[in-house]
């Protein structure tokens, strides 16, 4: 993902987060966020009351900060509205807008009210995102499954072609198929230049997204994988005959692999780069070379963002 | 700021939205249409019929309040539960847009039950006059005076707690809110201090007077004015979007 570091010269981030505090009287919300996005994906992640959706909906314009400060592109969200320009496209976790209306309609209404929006990024039409979204039912809103729920309201946030899009838990309540289905979509429709910003609790979408990753508890960022200096580990794992000629193997592959025997006929490589095909075919093609049969191939991968996120959620629990 | 084009497609969206909706259609047309036929046609109410003008003033008053407080409360209340008003909070819609677009759609659901009772009106033997020009202002006026109570209904209360009260004020102003039945002048002095008495009473005043302002209709003018007032401005205390 591009990083702006800041500097005069360069663009503003889409969204800044300065010291940004939303409190309810009842307690919960979220506490001196420092955070910036710039274009590509951001996968927010946190248990239950970690301040995920507070956060969004502030971004969003539907909480008002009570302390802090929050920018897009520069400049307050409220003079942004005030000029008529547009610049977040929402689908928000809850709710059921307009049950009584179509799902086209509801499109096709949006789509004419965005209709003289000033945008940074090129607005899909309604067809497109009908077809792309597979929303040509006549079904009433009130009807849909879940699923076609969630596929409206990121159709909804999308119509609006505006270059931050925020989606509140948009695989909730949907099944592994079509949790894909729905990123699948999504990489394909969502413009390269929109800064995306996706809360979900299911660390398996973090692996479909291959994004940022922030994990909030209690309100605070206790995670930013572009911050955190996590290192992952990847291991090979086969089974051949006995007393292969380890060095033969160091030399074909690159440079950095622990190669160890770990008892007869089993062995494992240690890489800090990913292993991944060409690497497995390097191992296979020696070990043929050298008439030894390989079985058993098995690669894994050790810590990484998944793990830390995933240590921090179990810490933390339902807030 | 209000943008008169965001302004036009959420009033149109609404409107059509809703005059699509059956209840609404019960609530605005049919109930009006058959008070109009009951009062002149029948001697039920009053032991005898009712001149078709003064019938007509009594129906456009329910319907303007069944479209500016009954339909919007209900359509309010159950749009804050199904979070379409959140929704509409991360369109490039303001609030003021929102809000405004759901009066205006209450007056032209209102207009809309109007021309039904009109028809009617005219198939029962009324000849329109010039006052009845000025209708579509009451209406308006009318509209006012009661969206604000609407507004502080549905944005503090449950929409099924909603459905229940708007329709119980309903039927409690058609009973008793001097519309249809009369009662005694101590008791018509006091509800003429209500929106549906005193919107009557422009509405019957435009549509059959000849003469010049009458003291007892800048009165009801008043009355509507102050409850509009009151009723936006509470709302806009009171009103929670979600």
């Amino acid at each position: 993902m591009p990083l702006n570091l800041g500097h005069s010269a360069d663009p503003p981030w889409a969204v800044e987060c300065e010291n940004l505090t939303v409190s309810y009287p009842g307690g919960g919300g979220i506490s001196e966020i420092n955070l910036n996005f710039g274009p590509g994906i951001t996968a927010i992640v946190g248990n239950n009351g970690a301040g995920k959706s507070t956060l969004l909906e502030t971004i969003a314009g539907l909480r008002t900060p009570t302390g802090g400060r929050l920018t897009l592109f520069g400049q307050s969200p409220g003079s942004w509205r005030s000029r008529g320009v547009h610049h977040v496209g929402v689908a928000l976790q809850d709710g059921r807008p307009y049950p009584s209306a179509q799902p086209q309609a509801l499109l096709k209404y949006l789509n004419e009210l965005y209709g003289s929006t000033r945008s940074r990024v090129s607005r899909p039409t309604v067809e497109f995102l009908v077809e792309a979204f597979s929303l040509t039912t006549k079904t009433l809103i009130k009807n849909l499954s879940g699923g076609e729920l969630q596929r409206l309201k990121c159709a909804a946030a999308l119509v609006a072609g505006a270059p931050i899009l925020i989606l509140d838990e948009p695989t909730a309540g949907l099944d592994p198929q079509g949790r894909r289905d729905l990123y699948n979509v999504l990489a394909r429709v969502v413009p390269t230049q929109s800064t995306m910003l996706i809360s979900t609790h299911i660390l398996e979408d973090l692996e479909a997204m291959r994004s940022r990753v922030i994990a909030l508890t209690a309100g605070c960022v206790a995670y930013d994988s572009n911050t955190s200096s996590t290192t992952s580990v990847f291991y090979l794992t086969f089974t051949s005959r006995a007393n292969i000629e380890l060095n033969g193997l160091r030399s074909a592959l690159a440079q950095g692999v622990v190669i160890a025997e770990r008892i007869n006929g089993r062995y494992s490589i240690t890489s800090e780069l990913p292993i991944d095909a060409a690497f497995i075919t390097t191992v296979m093609n020696f070990c043929a070379q050298i008439g030894a049969e390989v079985s058993q191939v098995n690669v894994r991968e050790r810590g990484g963002v998944l793990a830390e996120v995933e240590a921090l959620l179990l810490e933390g629990g339902d807030q | 700021m209000i943008s008169p084009r965001r302004l036009f497609i959420q009033t149109k969206w609404e409107f059509l939205l809703n005059a699509r909706n059956s209840e609404q259609a019960l609530l605005l047309v049919i109930i009006p249409v058959l008070i109009l036929f009951v009062l002149t046609k029948t001697t039920i109410v009053g032991g005898e019929s009712t001149p078709i003008a003064l019938a007509f003033a009594t129906v456009l008053a329910v319907s303007t309040f069944a479209g500016g407080f009954t339909s919007l409360a209900i359509a309010t209340a159950f749009e804050r539960r199904s979070e379409t008003l959140v929704f509409l909070g991360t369109t490039s819609l303001t609030r003021a847009e929102v809000v405004l677009a759901k009066s205006v759609g209450s007056f032209l659901l209102a207009i809309f039950a109007g021309v039904f009772t009109l028809v009617a009106g005219l198939l029962l033997g009324w000849t329109p006059t010039l006052g009845a020009l000025l209708v579509p202002i009451w209406t308006a006026l009318g509209v006012f005076s009661v969206s604000g109570f609407a507004y502080l209904l549905a944005g503090t209360l449950r929409a099924e707690a909603v459905l229940a009260i708007a329709n119980a004020i309903f039927v409690l102003v058609l009973m008793f809110g001097g519309l249809i039945f009369t009662f005694g002048t101590r008791v018509t002095a006091l509800l003429e201090f209500f929106p549906p008495l005193a919107l009557k009473a422009i509405i019957e005043y435009s549509i059959t007077a000849t003469n010049g302002a009458d003291v007892n209709v800048i009165k009801a003018i008043l009355v509507l004015v102050a409850w509009g007032l009151v009723g936006h401005v509470l709302a806009s205390r009171f009103f929670k979007w979600r």
